[in-house]
C-alpha cells in the first residue's frame, strides 16, 4: 500500500495556468487598493485596538477621579490661567483650593 | 498584511488546489474559476480562518458542486501528460493509473487525491468533505485497495 501511495504522490501533474496566478494577482491587488493595509487590518487587531484605547482613557478618567480631592472644582479655567507662584504658594501651606480662591477672590474685590 | 496572507497561502498550496478543481470539475478553465472563487470568498471575509487549508478546499468543492457529478462529458487530465512525450511508457504507466482512479469511485477518488496527491491529513478531508474522519479513513483505504486491484490485474 505504502509503494502504491508513494507512486500516486509521484504523478506528475498538471500545472497550473499563468492565467490563474495573473488573475489572482490582480484580483488581490484591486482589493489591497481599494482597502488599504491599516483598514484591512484583521478584526481582532482591531478589535484589541478599540479596547486597548478604551481602556487606557477609563484608566485615565479613573486616575484623574480617585486623585482630584472631591472640594476641589473638577474643571476651572482660573486654574489653567493662574497657574502662578500665588497658586503654588497656597499648595504649599496646604490651603484648599477652596480657601485660595476665597482669598483671592476677597484681594480683588 | 491580510492580503500577504492569502497571497503566501495561493503561492503555497496554487497546484494542490488546482489539482483538485481540476479532479472534480474536468475543466482546466471551471477548475481556474474554483480556485479564483476561493481566493474572493477569502478576500470578503472578515476574520480569516486559523487554518486556511481545509476552508480553500472546502470553497474548491462548494463552488463545484454543483456540476461536478452531472457533466460527464468533462475529463481533463490531471496530469501532465505533454511533458512526457519522449517516454511513451511512462505515459501509459501514468494514464493507467489516472484511469483507474476514475474508476474507484467519486468519493474514493476524491480522498485519494486529497490525501496522497495534495497531502492533507485525514482531520482536514473529513472537514472539506464535512464527514467523519473515520469514513474518509474507510473511503481511502477501499479506494486504495481497489486501485491495488486493477493494478494487479494489469501486471497479470
Amino acid at each position: 500500500m505504502n509503494r502504491l501511495e508513494e507512486r500516486l504522490r509521484k504523478l506528475p501533474l498538471a500545472s497550473v495556468p499563468d492565467g490563474l496566478g495573473r488573475r489572482v494577482h490582480e484580483t488581490l491587488q484591486a482589493h489591497e487598493t481599494r482597502h488599504p493595509g491599516f483598514v484591512s487590518m484583521p478584526v481582532p487587531l482591531w478589535i484589541c485596538a478599540t479596547a486597548c484605547l478604551t481602556f487606557l482613557v477609563m484608566g485615565m478618567w479613573l486616575y484623574w477621579m480617585v486623585t482630584t480631592p472631591a472640594s476641589t472644582p473638577r474643571i476651572s479655567t482660573t486654574w489653567i490661567v493662574e497657574g502662578d507662584s500665588a497658586f503654588s504658594a497656597a499648595f504649599a501651606n496646604e490651603q484648599e483650593p477652596k480657601d485660595f480662591f476665597l482669598r483671592r477672590q476677597t484681594l480683588v474685590n | 498584511m491580510r492580503h500577504d496572507r492569502i497571497r503566501a497561502f495561493y503561492e503555497e498550496n496554487r497546484q494542490g488546489l488546482y489539482t483538485y478543481a481540476l479532479s472534480l470539475t474536468g475543466r482546466s478553465a471551471a477548475a481556474e474559476d474554483a480556485v479564483h472563487t476561493v481566493i474572493c470568498k477569502l478576500l470578503q471575509r472578515l476574520v480569516l480562518p486559523r487554518s486556511l487549508k481545509p476552508y480553500a478546499y472546502r470553497c474548491v468543492r462548494n463552488a463545484v458542486v454543483d456540476d461536478w457529478r452531472k457533466d460527464e462529458s468533462r475529463q481533463e487530465s490531471i496530469l501532465d501528460l505533454e511533458h512526457l512525450a519522449a517516454h511513451d511508457a511512462a505515459i501509459n504507466h501514468y494514464s493507467d493509473i489516472e484511469n483507474m482512479l476514475s474508476l474507484v469511485g467519486h468519493e474514493e477518488r476524491e480522498v485519494i487525491i486529497l490525501k496522497a496527491i495534495d497531502g492533507l491529513t485525514f482531520q482536514e478531508i473529513a472537514n472539506v468533505c464535512r464527514t467523519s474522519i473515520n469514513t474518509v479513513a474507510s473511503r481511502y483505504r477501499r479506494g486504495l485497495e481497489k486501485l491495488k486491484g486493477m493494478l494487479q490485474e494489469e501486471l497479470q
